[in-house]
């Protein structure tokens, strides 16, 4: 009799169990075709905005999926009337570019807090931000707008959509139809694929930077940047824009950083660097790191990882690569 | 025109300027702000052009590329020889005065005083006098030699060091020699991907384990602020010293050293374990960021504070109240319900033993492995709520025959000799699992708090006592290895 009783409970947790997994699997499947539908919407707003056309085939390669997925997500969009087609491209509907442009908006501006208030390294946000843009209010959205300063752009340069749905259009050029000799100011570096972003970053090339074109080949495109040449593959050069640098770039670029001020050195400030943003850029002004201010170099930590710094009466230990994001003007002793 | 046009008007005017006014915007306002600021200060306040003043030499020294480090590590000494050398005489006077048979006579013995025989009470015995008249004999034991034993040895072992420690380690927090720390540490921290702050949370996790996750709050990154709440653990407490100095104490006593060596030895060897804590926090810090927490250190300020003339009636009010009194508070509120559950566990029988002697024969064999025995590991699952009560705990598990043992001057010694059989091996493998053990209740609940993720709580808690066994294991078959070669 026990035996049966025992049985029978056996039973009915194994089918809660069963129930449980199953709406589990099915929650997360809701959860995943959503989110595809959504970057399908992203997508084809990039591509809309880069004007080029789209065709269920380059849909296919952009999110990665089998032809006959891609062609049912296609059905999908077309039944909430979110695009529409012209011959064989993909056209967006009003409510469609909407959506898109609230993705979009919501990704780079969750791409702009990781890096700025995170922390997050450049190579690292795309990826967080692709899981994360998928479940914010409308609310959210704004709010997290507001407590970023309401930024411009994202921090590989692409522009953030306003709550209006308009991106900020600034005349871009890519880099590989750049001329030679002509100083050029890094505007956006495209974020995918990852491998190929990493590379240019390796390399110390980011949004703002500043370079010149000394020479191109059939494959490889040689580039001042700074002190160093660079050789960058034409391919990836293809992943960057630039537009003219302008002269206060150019000024800016002269400057000796903190970094390469020595020992028990005075200088003035001039400005921190445009690619320190956000909380460290924050910090800095908050301890008094503004244009004009006198700094000097007092304490090396062992190892020198870290100097420490007198600023206004009070001493400040920098990393290196912080130090060298402030551009300074030694003074003479 | 109505409000509603109105605040519209104004909401579009404002972003118009705010496209305007660009990314400048901020920096100007703090600049202009800092230029008022300065010429204000400039007409009020005169400084003097000094190149050499006290700061400044003693910075030269404290953080000095090859001096710095040594410098640290003296004060470390230092601290540590002070609090081991001042702690032992206090403590015999506890013991002798709660708990040995014949009261404080055999504490004067050793000063070749003697006291009036009448004065041969300890507190224990005067517990056992006033009761056994009217008192259950089994109510009166479990009162005094469970709860009141065990609430003894928590005051006796903890109280001396720590009323000596924290003023120490207040005074050095007050004159603003923390940040030095982590400023001379600072390439430490970057080559193992950490926040260089990680250092001020770790002099924190010194004092408490739980205040020094919660410390983690200063650092920004969410990336390194995990990294430092993971491993705060590594960092010796306040909780966990007492034990450390004790078998320390016990270490040189074995090796048969001369009263002179004792406290120096037991300091360098509370030295190394500590400096052990650290290696493995920078290792595992290295560790967490190639894998789980992939990613660069970020960048970070840290202000260097100037020094300052310490407050001594404040630094004795916050480290004998705030902290010696809180943590022993708490330590006694864990030992009343432990002591009581040692007594049970010790006089409950089940069969022919008592529960006690059944957990530790089941605990034994992975004691063994690890060169400790059952009554340690017992003693270290019922001290999880608080960490404070180990030695205690074991005290009282080796004693649990209730055949009390006359305390003498070494009274600790004896018991971890006669009783608990130790070797030097019980000794180092008990470090070694006191270094690399699971966090203590509290320090679990704030981990939760201050990730609020179930998941890393659960990671936090079990990968130090994972790591723990291991590293006992090794060592205790390495030593096992080499001591059956001779």
């Amino acid at each position: 009799m026990s035996n049966t009783i025992q049985t029978m409970i056996l039973v009915a947790i194994a089918l809660l169990l069963c129930i449980a997994i199953y709406l589990l699997i099915r929650r997360e499947k809701a959860r995943k075709s959503y989110a595809q539908l959504e970057d399908a919407l992203k997508y084809l707003v990039t591509a809309a905005f880069d004007q080029q056309l789209v065709t269920p085939d380059t849909l296919a390669g952009a999110l990665h999926l089998s032809r006959t997925a891609a062609l049912q997500l296609i059905d999908r969009l077309q039944s909430q009337s979110l695009v529409t087609f012209e011959q064989n491209n993909l056209i967006l509907t009003t409510l469609g570019r909407q959506r898109g442009l609230k993705l979009l908006r919501a990704h780079r501006l969750i791409e702009r807090y990781l890096h700025d208030e995170a922390n997050m390294p450049l190579d690292r946000i795309h990826a967080v931000a692709e899981r994360r843009e998928h479940n914010l209010t409308d609310q959210q959205i704004s709010d997290l707008d507001a407590h970023l300063g309401y930024p411009q752009s994202d921090p590989h340069g692409d522009p953030i959509p306003t709550p209006q749905g308009q991106i900020p259009n600034t005349p871009r050029f890519l880099l590989k139809d750049w001329p030679l000799n002509w100083p050029a100011s890094i505007i956006h570096i495209e974020d995918e694929p990852a491998d190929s972003f990493q590379r240019i970053t390796k390399q110390g090339l980011l949004p703002s930077s500043l370079i010149t074109i000394l020479h191109a080949s059939e494959s490889t495109l040689t580039i001042q940047h700074q002190d160093q040449t660079i050789e960058l593959p034409k391919t990836l050069a293809s992943s960057i824009h630039v537009h003219a640098a302008d002269n206060q770039a150019i000024q800016q670029e002269s400057y000796m950083t903190l970094a390469e001020l020595p020992d028990n050195h005075q200088a003035r400030v001039i400005n921190i660097h445009e690619q320190c943003q956000g909380l460290s850029r924050r910090r800095l002004l908050d301890l008094g790191v503004t244009p004009g201010a006198t700094i000097v170099t007092e304490l090396a930590s062992p190892g020198r990882s870290a100097r420490a710094y007198r600023i206004r009466g009070t001493l400040i230990a920098l990393r290196k690569d912080q130090a060298s994001q402030i551009a300074i003007q030694p003074i003479p002793a | 025109m109505s409000s509603a046009q109105d605040t519209k008007q104004v909401l579009d005017k404002i972003d118009a300027i705010r496209k305007q006014a660009g990314s400048q915007f901020r920096d100007q306002i703090v600049t202009s702000m800092y230029d008022q600021a300065e010429s204000i200060t400039d007409d009020v306040v005169t400084r003097s052009n000094k190149r050499w003043t006290f700061d400044a030499s003693l910075d030269y020294v404290a953080t000095h590329p090859l001096l710095g480090l040594p410098f640290m590590l003296g004060l470390l000494a230092l601290t540590f020889y002070l609090t081991i050398a001042g702690a032992n005489i206090p403590s015999a006077f506890l013991a002798g005065l709660l708990m040995e048979q014949g009261g404080l006579a055999g504490f004067f013995e050793e000063f070749s005083i003697t006291i009036p025989a009448f004065l041969h009470y300890s507190v224990y015995d005067l517990l056992h006098i006033a009761t056994s008249s009217w008192m259950n004999a089994n109510l009166a034991s479990f009162l005094i030699d469970g709860i009141y034993l065990t609430l003894g040895w928590v005051i006796s072992v903890m109280l001396p060091p720590m009323a000596i420690f924290f003023p120490i380690f207040t005074l050095l927090e007050d004159l603003g020699y923390l940040p030095r720390i982590a400023f001379n540490l600072d390439w430490l921290f970057q080559k193992s991907g950490a926040h260089g702050k990680q250092a001020l949370t770790m002099c924190m996790g010194f004092g408490c384990n739980a205040a020094g996750v919660t410390a983690c709050r200063i650092i920004d990154s969410p990336r390194e602020k995990l990294i430092a709440i993971l491993t705060n653990n590594f960092m010796i407490c306040n909780g966990r010293f007492p034990t450390i100095i004790a078998v320390a104490l016990f270490f040189s006593v074995f090796l048969g050293y001369s009263d002179a060596l004792v406290s120096l030895t037991a300091a360098s060897i509370v030295i190394a374990i500590v400096l052990l804590g650290v290696v493995f926090t920078f290792v595992t810090s290295f560790i967490l960021s190639k894998t789980l927490l992939k990613g660069e250190a970020s960048a970070y300020t840290l202000e260097l504070p100037p020094y300052r003339r310490p407050a001594v009636l404040r630094i004795i009010y916050t480290s004998l109240i705030d902290r010696t009194l809180f943590i022993l508070a708490r330590a006694c509120v864990v030992a009343i319900p432990a002591g009581a559950a040692i007594w049970i566990a010790a006089n409950v029988n089940i069969g022919n033993e008592s529960v006690a002697t059944h957990l530790i024969n089941f605990l034994q064999p992975l004691g063994y492995l690890m060169g400790l025995d059952g009554a340690i590991l017992l003693a270290y699952i019922i001290a999880i709520p608080a960490n404070e009560i180990i030695v205690p705990t074991i005290i009282m598990l080796y004693i649990r025959h209730n055949t009390m043992i006359e305390f003498e001057g070494d009274a600790l010694h004896k018991i971890f000799i006669e009783q608990g059989h130790w070797t030097l091996l019980t000794a180092i493998s008990l470090l070694l699992f006191c270094l690399l053990h699971n966090p203590c209740g509290t320090t679990i609940w704030t981990i939760y708090k201050e990730t609020k993720s179930k998941k890393w709580t659960i990671f936090g808690s079990l990968f130090p006592v994972v790591l723990g066994i291991a590293v006992c294991i090794i060592v205790a078959a390495t030593w096992r290895l080499v001591a059956s070669a001779f």
